[in-house]
């Protein structure tokens, strides 16, 4: 079994997940802003559902890992569970950037902007319940 | 329905041509001009529906013969509806079953209870259709029959306020004063006052319509004239006609050729404009009724209507009077949302005129 420091594994899965989360609310913004009618908020609502539970888990152990580095330095996890857990996320959120991608072709098949984020809603919330299975127990989990 | 007054005035001869422009008949004015005067009866029997006056003159032979009829009518008071059931012989309703009007091109059909309401005059027979079993014929006034083991129970109902909807729409009339259009141009043409009768008008606007390629359209009546309905076309920013089949697809012309399309509609709203034109050739003054009509309501003036001028009006005869209004029924849609209207258009109705070409046929 090989194992990797807990504490950079944390780091890296962070980076990804601020950093991807990032550039995905300013494209969702720029898509958005122009397809949403005043006063509606159901786009918004959805981008809330489908990034906030994953990334208030990563920030709340970002928190941790920040205020108990030495701790987690010593700890240590195995590498076949960060790299499950990294590219979950990555197929995680690159399923969302895809699905705001594709927004021009819904729009030819005159597919509202909400209703496209919508049809995509019973896949995401399946696949997001895993992701956020595999990071508590990413979170939890530790080799001596 | 009221017919106050038919005044039938026969100058000067006795005898005349009428000059219909298909048909040249000789007519004996020594007798009375039955056929005529029955196919203005018709004409007018179509209008009175309406909360108007409706006066029709035809001048059939110039400085010999006039004839008049004069028909004045008051507001609908009364407006009559069947509405019932229609079960089989296990007792169970009869979906999709047809009622229709005897003798008039008016039908409904059952839902899924095998309920069906139907709007009526006074005198009218219904009858009714049903798959794989013979015509029955159902009397207004009957509140239970049954025929075949068929069992329709009926009531009649009797309103003594206007209901002018149900009745335009069954009767194909063209809500006058009209809904407020987007633009209106008065047509300058040279031809149209020239005309002499309907048709003759029909003749010109249809050849600018097919000249642009308005295949699909309709006909109504309206008072003392006849409006024209094209179907809804999807046209750009300058009121230019897209290009078929953007042209007539209900969905938003969005072209993803290449990349830069695609990032250009990735990051902006796609819209698409449509609009009706509506050809309105009367000699009454026209004004809106204040009430804004939605896409889809815009849409359904293409299900209803004639496809052709009806012959009961094709050869009335044009007043100097009459005069071609068009209207323009202009729309803006976002992709899944229904088009909302453009109030004023932001193009007058003369560009649109010009823009959709109409302008390079009927000059």
């Amino acid at each position: 079994m090989r194992l990797t420091s807990k504490y950079s594994a944390q780091k890296k899965i962070s980076i990804l997940w601020f950093v991807a989360s990032a550039i995905f609310i300013t494209i969702f913004l720029l898509i958005s802003v122009p397809r949403t009618e005043t006063g509606s908020t159901e786009t918004f609502e959805w981008l809330i559902n489908y990034i906030s539970p994953t990334l208030s888990l990563i920030a709340s152990a970002f928190v941790y890992t920040a205020n108990n580095r030495e701790t987690l330095l010593k700890k240590n996890i195995d590498i076949f569970f960060v790299r499950m857990v990294i590219f979950s996320s990555i197929f995680y959120l690159g399923f969302l950037f895809i699905i705001l991608l594709i927004t021009p072709f819904s729009d030819r098949a005159d597919i509202s902007f909400i209703d496209h984020l919508k049809r995509y809603s019973l896949i995401l919330g399946f696949i997001q319940t895993l992701l956020v299975i595999l990071l508590g127990i990413f979170f939890v989990k530790e080799e001596s | 329905m009221k017919f106050s007054t038919l005044i039938v005035c026969l100058c000067a001869g006795s005898t005349c041509i009428s000059q219909t422009p298909m048909h040249k008949t000789r007519v004996d004015t020594s007798k009375p001009k039955l056929q005529e005067a029955k196919l203005f009866m018709d004409t007018t029997k179509k209008a009175s529906v309406a909360p108007y006056e409706a006066k029709f003159y035809r001048d059939t032979v110039p400085r010999r013969t006039v004839m008049i009829i004069n028909e004045t009518v008051k507001n609908i008071v009364e407006t009559r509806t069947v509405s019932g059931q229609i079960k089989d012989p296990n007792g169970r309703p009869v979906a999709f079953a047809t009622i229709k009007i005897k003798g008039k091109n008016i039908g409904r059909s059952t839902d899924q209870n095998g309920n069906f309401s139907i709007p009526i005059d006074k005198n009218d027979k219904l009858s009714v259709s049903i798959v794989g079993y013979s015509d029955i014929e159902l009397d207004p006034n009957q509140t239970n029959i049954t025929v075949n083991g068929f069992n329709i129970q009926s009531k009649q109902s009797v309103f003594n306020s206007i209901q002018n909807s149900t009745k335009e729409s069954a009767l194909n009339i063209f809500p006058i004063p009209y809904p407020v259009p987007s633009a209106t141009y008065s047509i300058q043409s040279n031809s149209i006052p020239q005309a002499r009768y309907f048709y003759q008008v029909d003749s010109i606007l249809r050849a600018g319509l097919d000249g642009c390629r308005y295949d699909e359209r309709r006909y109504y009546y309206i008072p003392h004239g006849f409006a024209l309905v094209t179907q809804m076309e999807q046209i750009n920013k300058e009121g230019s006609s897209l290009d078929p089949p953007d042209r007539w697809s209900a969905k938003i012309a969005n072209d993803l050729n290449n990349p830069w399309d695609y990032f250009k509609a990735l990051f902006s709203t796609p819209k698409g404009f449509y609009r009706v034109l509506i050809f309105l050739y009367t000699d009454i003054d026209l004004s809106s009724n204040g009430n804004f009509i939605s896409e889809e309501e815009a849409r359904k003036w293409l299900n209803n209507g004639f496809n052709s001028l009806p012959n009961e009006i094709k050869y009335s005869t044009a007043t100097n009077n009459h005069s071609c209004t068009l209207l323009v029924y202009h729309y803006e849609k976002k992709p899944g949302i229904d088009g909302e209207m453009l109030v004023p258009s932001g193009l007058s109705g003369r560009i649109h005129f010009l823009n959709s070409n109409l302008s390079n046929y009927i000059r």
